[in-house]
């Protein structure tokens, strides 16, 4: 059968679960991978959609061209004659020519460098076309800047670098070979070509800090959705192995209820099957014991002693045994009735004063206020004060025993609280923790010093639950015991298959 | 084989590129040089020509500017001649004359270039039936600016424009600027850069290019202004 006992932290230290600290994923060497990965395709995502756009742009800006040059320009005149104007054919043709190829290396090729670099050196082109076709208009030289602010739309400063130079060509030539189409005088500085460059260089500047903090961020986000993705993975396989641990946990769980069930119903079946030769042996014992007392033979009488008080002791265990199993198994159940608690109590002292003062101790009881009457079960309330009674008569030897019974409201609820004090040995905080727990004696020395099964407080602390009260225990090795019961006095009828086995993890822990 | 033929793609695309790149690059100088390149110079003389019809200022400068009334470049010409009117401290008086061929209509010449240089502030507009008055001075294309002294002499013959219908600073509007400033320039012309005025087919105007020295001489002490109407009917003004 698989291991049930798996904890959360064993899954921690193999590595199931994620490895964080202060909430933050430190990015592995996979992450980073993949979060290159992410970067990339992004990226690539990113220059093939500026690419599709360009592509679309260059054929509006051809047709736009068209239209300008049609609307400003449509024809060439020689006095009476006209002809259609060159800056018509400049428009349809060499617009053409500018736009079809970067267009088409745009939806063809999308996402090359080489696509970026032509669609970046087009755009230029056309800027330099469309200034023609509107007369060098001052204001169709903003196309040029507008441009490079659509190239930035890459995030690749690398586009603007053919862009600039073209217009820093252009303006070269022109001011070498026509300098008056773009600077208005006939002899202009040679280098004033650098001062129309220099404008665009300044847009430039700006539009390459964008572009690398445009980077910067898309990496960033690439590396937090790598750190997501894994976060993710890991939450997922988490999730199956929690699924797989319940399922694990929940099959051990009813195989352990099924044994459990299985060996309480045997113990049971077991403890009546002994109960009765046991009982037959015991009252065989009684007579062959007053047999041999009639015929005085003393040896006999030892021996059958012994053989009764084994008998005895062997019953009460038995008895014991066959109470727990009867929580266990659910078959417990309660007898309630009403009856007089005080008059309950000062019956069951009567009959334990022998036990009592067997290690020459002295018993008082307290009775704080009006007592009353309680709907309990008598038995089991009896069985709780007379565990809690011997147990302290057989750890205090030579001291005193005191017995405090109240009635209050605990809780909102009333209840009776019986209160035993010892001097006896008192209690560890270890034992504190196993003390009401079925066959665990607060030390195994004990057992063997003192006797008995462990099995009282367990009836105590059972009974108590079954109930609906508590039983909790205070005190320090040497410093004797305190014993505390509260049981409410209107107990509802119930029968342990309501409560159910008590699961060790809820046994008091002192 | 597949890397072969992604290699001979690529050498496709590069080959394509490189031809791309030249092609455009030669369409785009040859439009350069189509918008640079000058029209025409006007033959003009030295002294106001005779029979104009065209009433010259006595007392100051006096400007011509020949158009062709639907020549596009034309268009910056008239801008910078509003520039020019604008900015000039002396303010010469100014005509633009539109030529209208012969055989076209009525209103041929009423286009969106007669309204633009009719709202210059400061510039008469007349019609030129048949080109009589481009010939008189010797105009040969669109936008050929003539500049003169009080006496009738030929300060300025030049376009106003740096290229064909590109408007903005050009050594003809900074040559007239000086002169209306009373300054002396370094050039007393320019290129002209328009549509030529007389087409091959067109039938040329016989004109008598006669230097107006008589209309000149007679009234230079007068304080009335010189006008030719006597001489040619062919000058005509929209209301």
């Amino acid at each position: 059968m698989t291991d049930p006992c798996i904890a959360i932290p064993d899954l921690v230290a193999a590595g199931g679960l994620p490895n964080t600290v202060s909430g933050r994923r430190e990015p592995s060497a996979a992450n980073t991978s993949r979060a290159d990965a992410l970067f990339r395709a992004h990226q690539l995502e990113i220059y093939q959609r500026t690419d599709r756009m360009f592509g679309h742009l260059m054929l509006v800006q051809w047709f736009a061209g068209i239209l300008f040059a049609l609307w400003l320009s449509p024809l060439a005149w020689t006095g009476s004659a006209s002809q259609m104007h060159a800056h018509v054919w400049a428009a349809l043709l060499l617009g053409g020519s500018i736009s079809l190829f970067p267009a088409a290396l745009a939806f063809y090729r999308p996402g090359l460098l080489s696509t970026r670099y032509t669609i970046a050196t087009a755009q230029m082109l056309m800027s330099a076309l469309l200034i023609h076709l509107t007369g060098g208009r001052i204001e169709t030289h903003f196309h040029v800047f507008g441009s490079l602010a659509f190239l930035a739309f890459y995030r690749d400063w690398r586009v603007l670098v053919p862009a600039t130079i073209i217009v820093a060509v252009d303006h070269l030539l022109r001011g070498l070979y026509w300098p008056e189409s773009v600077y208005g005088v006939v002899v202009a500085s040679e280098w004033r070509w650098l001062e129309h460059a220099a404008w665009v260089v300044f847009e430039d500047l700006v539009l390459v800090m964008s572009c690398l903090r445009g980077t910067r961020e898309l990496r960033e986000i690439a590396e937090r959705t790598a750190v997501l993705e894994q976060a993710h993975r890991d939450q997922a396989r988490q999730s199956i192995e929690l699924t797989e641990l319940v399922a694990r946990l929940r099959l051990s769980q009813q195989q352990v209820e099924g044994a459990t069930r299985a060996k309480n119903e045997f113990v049971a079946n077991m403890s009546h099957e002994l109960r009765t030769p046991l009982n037959i042996i015991t009252l065989y014992c009684e007579l062959l014991q007053e047999q041999a007392e009639d015929e005085r033979r003393s040896s006999d009488v030892v021996d059958l002693q012994k053989i009764r008080a084994a008998s005895k002791h062997l019953l009460g265990l038995i008895n014991g045994i066959l109470d727990l199993s009867k929580i266990e198994a659910g078959r417990m159940e309660l007898d309630i009735q009403t009856f007089e608690i005080r008059k309950a109590i000062e019956e069951l002292i009567d009959t334990m004063q022998p036990i009592i003062s067997q290690n020459e101790n002295r018993l008082t009881v307290t009775y704080e206020g009006q007592l009353g009457a309680m709907d309990g079960d008598l038995t089991k309330t009896r069985q709780i004060l007379f565990n809690l009674l011997s147990n302290a008569a057989k750890f205090t030897s030579r001291g005193s025993i005191t017995l405090r019974v109240s009635r209050g409201i605990i809780d909102g609820v009333e209840q009776l609280e019986l209160r035993v004090e010892d001097t006896g040995i008192g209690v560890t905080e270890e034992q504190k923790a196993r003390l009401f727990r079925p066959f665990a004696q607060a030390d195994t020395s004990i057992s063997r010093k003192y006797g008995g099964t462990g099995l009282g407080l367990a009836l105590v602390w059972r009974f108590c639950q079954l109930m609906g009260g508590s039983v909790t225990v205070d005190g320090q090795p040497g410093g004797g015991a305190c014993f505390t019961v509260c049981l409410p006095v209107k107990i509802a009828p119930r029968s342990a298959a309501a409560i159910g086995p008590a699961p060790e993890a809820a046994l008091p822990a002192a | 084989m597949i890397r072969s033929l992604f290699a001979r793609q690529r050498l496709t695309w590069i080959a394509l590129g490189a031809i791309w790149l030249v092609s455009v690059t030669i369409g785009l100088a040859a439009l350069a040089r189509y918008d640079n390149a000058p029209g025409v110079a006007a033959a003009a003389s030295g002294q106001w020509p005779a029979g104009t019809g065209l009433t010259r200022d006595l007392h100051g400068p006096t400007l011509v500017m020949l158009a062709h009334p639907r020549c596009t470049c034309t268009r910056a010409s008239l801008a910078e001649l509003s520039e020019l009117m604008t900015r000039a401290r002396t303010k010469p008086r100014a005509f633009v004359v539109f030529i209208k061929p012969g055989q076209m209509g009525d209103d041929w010449e009423l286009t969106d270039l007669w309204r633009t240089a009719s709202r210059i502030p400061g510039v008469s507009v007349v019609r030129d039936d048949e080109g009589r008055q481009a010939a008189r001075f010797g105009a040969e294309t669109s936008g050929q600016t003539f500049l003169y002294d009080a006496r009738g002499r030929l300060l300025f013959s030049g376009g106003t424009t740096g290229a064909r219908g590109h408007a903005g600073d050009n050594a003809g509007r900074a040559t007239l600027l000086a002169l209306l400033h009373g300054e002396t320039p370094q050039r007393k012309g320019s290129p002209v850069f328009g549509c030529p005025l007389f087409a091959s087919t067109d039938a040329r105007p016989s004109i008598d290019r006669s230097i107006d020295a008589h209309t000149h001489e007679e009234r230079r002490h007068t304080n009335e202004a010189a006008t030719d109407d006597s001489h040619d009917r062919s000058l005509h003004r929209h209301p």
